[in-house]
């Protein structure tokens, strides 16, 4: 129940926090909201305000970073771009995943073959490696980080849907809706897949995690979302210079994406109890 | 689509499901390169394409009447449950034919297949695992009728409302999920799921085995109950004799893959021909403590079916296997040597002397001397701790002389019988009338 | 000494302890295995046949617990309670009761041996056949390994394993379903124990198999002069095998009597439409007379007699006054049904319940 909730709020968030942001931060601690446009406000350097590493004060009460840009405002944007890009991307892929699994575990033979090998294709190759290629190849920025991101992420979830499939496929309802003269994509639908979808649930929730962690280090190295965009993996890849004379402006994006990473690998693990039938009898 | 039947019109006297010379083997390997052997020996390229085969159906032919019950058992792994599902055409057949109402089922193509399941109906054994357990029996007893298109959806909802009636539930249960039912009332399900598209034909894959004794009797009533309403004709698989013999009107037994006798319940309960049917009939304890002890038992167990014996599949359990015709010996003389052979194979006495393992196992010397002579042989290799030379010498010379061994024995009617529908597969009772004896 | 049952279970209860409520798996049951003798356990699944079973050799997992009752075996108390609970509210052990390390040293394995229904389940499949079966016998009979591997392949021959030394090495996958039965036999009997305990060990297997197994069963016991208390549902083993029987029905017994009694005169209801209720291999039956519903579930029994919202020959006193297992016929036949005279319940004047009753769930449409 409270896992439901939380990803709610989170998602809720994810898409609505911009128009919390320009009227609440900005105009509380940034500047007059009259000189800039809605939503661009936390990408830009404030006009005429002195940088004030580290030490937090009423105004920014997580400093400032090396242009004298809030922190606090920055994070908080930044966890619009990292929740999205994990929810979205996992999405993409857990469904794209599915549909690959359910419909290799499901036939077999050698439709079973290529999608098998093709999905191990893509998972023989490190991710990080195979992201910047996409992002070599098809340009910088947000959207092609979201598709490169599916694009990892489907073969996970095609091997785990499809060993799933493996085992549901062999229950006698299949066969008897098979009997039945059931078509095989309804069989599929509506038998297959909401049977075997518990653990895909799961890994999705804990993939969220993961991918925050992925597209962070994509930023961190340069490939991610581009400034001003604010994303917390660029933040600590800024904040490196200046990690002597203000340690804390690499703390905080930091601790927000641990924290992060952490509250979905906990919703996943308390998602794998809830499914777990030996906890639930 | 039209050329499938030759004659529309069916005439009355053809039967609803004819079976011929079904067969089903499967690639026993998996993977891509599952059936390729790695053996170098240095000379040839080491990898040698090996696909193994388990021959589970193999040639089997029978006839359904319309309106009539066939009963087929058989032990586990016999290819019974393969049958059925080769018949269904839910797996595909390695060769022959499924006639059913004179249309070839395994000509059809994927979609005529799918729309000609309206007539054909299954139900399984597992009664947990039959039923999806994240729908409603509502919608499962609903799904078959949307898939042939069959009514709209308060239509299909009344009749599956009617069809929980007439199989003994209440109409209520509509709104409930699988789990909340007990293994005979799950089975009272699937009939209702089954009998939803009205189906001229059901295949019961050993519908009742899960089951506590009085619910498998509420439900063999209720089949025969059913198959009187809507006019069914039923292949009723199982492997409990005493089911089948209460629930069939003919009867066929499988082993290994294959028919070994097929005809009308009561004769071939009365009247076992071949000696698989006699070992099964009489193995069963039957439930009346004075008929104690009248069991007789198959030794053994069922071969594998990658390798079936050659010739007649029964002959390494049959106690009835026949003397190679170039020896003269008599009954019980070859029950004997059969005795010693069986005990060779299985090393179960201890090798002393020759002459001592000759007066355990044989009363006297034989009457033919090549037979003394081969006996005598194979002892001396047991007492010279050479068992498998003592089983093989004994399998060429005795086992695989005997003309099971040599032929398969086709499923002929017996002659002498009124019926001809009254088939057996086994050289004692050859076509050509005479069981084959030597002396 | 040989006048007292080699196994006498007295008013056994056991319990498993459940979020949703109490379930009652055996409540109150009594039976005896005398020397030499095969007990059969009859009843339908959820009878509590093997919950018994497991009691008599404190075998109960967590949730369940033995909460009361005596079995004795061979002069040891394997179970004992005290009649009055103990400060807490909890069963207070007597102190002649074994504990658990003697339960496993001087019962298990060694005087009571258990074979499974199935035997996959009881062979370990990461160890060989053999050396299963020679630990166990090194283990329990203090055999040095050789001599231990000498009896352990005379075991196998006597129970019918083709090439016992050739196959002494072979893992339990090897083996044929009949084989591996044949195995667990080898292992019960490797010990010598004077009881064996069977949970329906031929119900895996196919007749021809059974059959073989049966047999075995025949001879072994006649060697070894071991007892056996077989539980099955399958009453063409009863018959086969069993001297006498106990019909179990949800956690209690309701009938014992030697096999031909209960064949040809049941004293139960129960029985009666049990025997009923199986097709024969031998003769047609023209018409099967089931019981009608299912078996209630323990957690929450009827009231009174606990079969009589399924008996053809309840009255209303079956509701009220619950029957115990009592002697019936002059021959010494056990039932409990009131319809008894020994029970003096008023049954003949009470009023019958079988014409108002609903056909449970349908079970027998019109």
């Amino acid at each position: 129940m409270y896992i439901v909730l939380f990803i709610i709020v989170v998602a809720i968030w994810a898409f609505v926090d911009g128009v919390v942001l320009d009227y609440y931060f900005a105009e509380r601690f940034w500047y007059s909201p009259i000189t800039a446009p809605p939503g661009s406000r936390g990408l830009l350097p404030p006009v005429g305000i002195t940088n004030e590493y580290g030490t937090g004060t009423w105004a920014h009460p997580l400093g400032t970073d090396h242009r004298g840009r809030d922190i606090l405002v920055r994070l908080v944007y930044g966890s619009r771009i990292a929740i999205q890009i994990g929810i979205v991307a996992t999405g993409v892929g857990a469904t794209l995943g599915t549909i690959i699994g359910a419909v290799s575990g499901y036939y077999g033979g050698w439709i079973d073959d290529v999608l098998q090998r093709t999905v191990e294709t893509f998972y023989a190759i490190p991710f990080i490696v195979l992201m910047i290629a996409i992002m070599s190849a098809f340009g910088r920025g947000l959207w092609i980080a979201i598709v490169g991101v599916s694009v990892i992420t489907t073969p996970i979830f095609a091997r785990l849907i499809r060993s799933e499939v493996l085992s549901v496929r062999e229950e006698e309802y299949i066969e008897a809706a098979k009997a039945a003269g059931v078509r095989d994509r309804n069989i599929i639908r509506r038998h297959v897949i909401p049977n075997s979808l518990a653990p895909v649930l799961v890994q999705a929730t804990l993939q969220i995690g993961v991918n925050i962690l992925i597209v962070a280090a994509l930023s961190f190295l340069g490939f991610g979302a581009q400034p001003p965009t604010p994303s917390w993996g660029a933040m600590l890849a800024q904040s490196r210079t200046y990690m002597l004379p203000d340690p804390w402006f690499s703390v905080w994006p930091g601790l927000a994406i641990l924290v992060t990473v952490v509250g979905f690998n906990l919703v996943g693990d308390g998602l794998r109890d809830a499914f777990d039938p030996r906890l639930n009898d | 689509m039209t050329d499938v039947s030759s004659h529309p019109e069916e005439s009355e006297e053809d039967p609803l499901v004819r079976v011929s010379g079904l067969t089903k083997h499967f690639d026993n390997s998996s993977g891509l390169l599952g059936s390729y052997e790695f053996a170098p020996d240095g000379l040839s390229f080491p990898f040698t394409h090996n696909p193994e085969t388990v021959r589970a159906v193999d040639g089997v032919s029978f006839e359904i009447e319309q309106g009539e019950t066939l009963g087929l058992v058989g032990e586990s792994g016999c290819g019974k449950s393969t049958l059925a599902r080769v018949l269904l055409q839910l797996l595909s057949p390695t060769d022959g034919d499924i006639h059913f109402q004179g249309e070839n089922l395994a000509e059809l193509s994927n979609e005529a297949l799918r729309q000609r399941r309206e007539d054909i109906q299954m139900i399984f054994q597992d009664p947990q695992s039959s039923l999806d357990p994240r729908m409603k029996i509502g919608a499962i007893i609903e799904e078959p009728m949307e898939a042939h298109g069959l009514r709209d959806a308060t239509g299909r909802e009344q009749r599956a409302k009617e069809l929980l009636e007439s199989v003994g539930l209440e109409p209520q249960y509509y709104d409930r999920y699988p789990h909340e039912f007990s293994g005979g009332q799950r089975q009272r399900i699937n009939l209702a799921r089954a009998l939803s598209v009205d189906p001229d034909f059901v295949v019961l894959d050993e519908p009742t085995s899960a089951l506590d004794v009085s619910i498998q009797a509420q439900i063999l009533n209720t089949l025969q109950d059913l198959q009187t309403e809507f006019g069914l004709t039923y292949l009723f698989i199982s492997h409990d004799l005493s089911v089948i013999r209460h629930i069939s009107d003919r009867v066929a037994v499988m082993y290994l893959g294959e028919l070994v006798e097929v005809g009308d319940v009561d004769r071939l309960f009365e009247d076992p021909r071949h000696p698989y049917t006699q070992a099964l009939l009489s193995s069963i304890p039957v439930p009346d403590p004075r008929s104690r002890g009248e069991r007789s038992v198959l030794h053994g167990d069922v071969p594998s079916p990658i390798n079936p014996p050659s010739g007649c599949r029964f002959r390494t359990r049959c106690p009835a296997l026949i003397v190679p015709a170039e020896y003269d010996i008599s009954d019980s003389e070859w029950a004997d040597v059969r005795e010693l052979i069986r005990a060779v194979d299985r090393r179960s006495f201890d090798a002393d002397s020759v002459s001592h393992i000759q007066e355990q196992f044989l009363d006297g010397r034989l009457t033919d001397t090549r037979c003394q002579e081969v006996v005598t042989e194979a002892i001396e290799h047991t007492v010279a701790d050479e068992w498998e030379r003592a089983t093989e010498l004994l399998q060429t010379e005795f086992a695989e002389k005997s003309v099971c061994a040599e032929t398969a024995p086709s499923l002929d009617s017996i002659t002498g019988e009124p019926t001809t529908d009254r088939r057996v597969a086994c050289h004692l009772h050859g076509s050509e009338g005479e069981p084959i004896q030597h002396e | 000494m040989s006048d007292t049952p080699l196994l006498k279970v007295e008013n056994l209860k056991t319990q498993f302890f459940t979020e949703a409520g109490t379930v009652r798996a055996v409540d109150g049951v009594s039976f005896t295995v005398e020397r030499g003798e095969i007990v059969g356990l009859v009843g339908e699944s959820g009878a509590g046949k093997s919950v018994a079973v497991r009691s008599i050799l404190r075998l109960i997992d967590s949730p369940g617990h033995i909460v009361g009752g005596e079995i004795t075996f061979d002069g040891k108390t394997v179970v004992g309670f005290e009649d009055e609970p103990g400060t807490d509210g909890e069963p207070t052990r007597r102190e002649e009761m074994l504990t658990n390390t003697e339960m496993r040293s001087q019962i298990r394995g060694s005087e009571i041996a258990l074979i499974f229904q199935d035997p996959m389940e009881s062979l370990n499949p990461v160890f060989t056949v053999g050396g299963q079966l020679r630990e166990l016998i090194e283990l329990n009979r203090g055999l040095s390994k050789q001599a231990a591997r000498d009896r352990a392949i005379e075991i196998l021959r006597e129970v019918g394993i083709p090439q016992p030394a050739e196959r002494f090495d072979d893992y339990p996958h090897q083996f044929s379903g009949g084989m591996r039965q044949r195995v667990l036999i080898a292992m019960a009997l490797g010990c010598e124990p004077k009881l064996i305990v069977a949970d329906e060990p031929t119900t895996a297997l196919d007749v021809t198999v059974e059959g073989q197994i049966l047999d075995l069963v025949y001879d072994l016991q006649d060697k070894y002069d071991a007892s056996f208390l077989w539980v099955t549902h399958d009453m063409g083993i009863v018959a086969e095998i069993c001297d006498r029987v106990n019909v179990m029905y949800l956690g209690e017994v309701v009938e014992r009597a030697s096999v031909d009694d209960l064949f040809y005169n049941p004293q139960h209801p129960y029985t009666e439409a049990l025997l009923n209720s199986i097709p024969r291999p031998d003769q047609s039956t023209e018409d099967l007379q089931p019981l009608e519903g299912a078996m209630p579930e323990p957690i929450n029994p009827p009231s009174g007699c606990r079969f009589h919202d399924r008996c053809p020959e309840a009255r209303e006193v079956c509701q009220r006054t619950h029957p115990d297992l009592r002697t019936v016929t002059e021959a010494g036949q056990y039932a409990a049904c009131l319809k008894h005279d020994a029970f003096e319940a008023a049954y003949e004047t009470s009023r019958p319940l079988t014409d108002e009753s609903p056909a449970a769930g349908g079970d027998r449409r019109e």
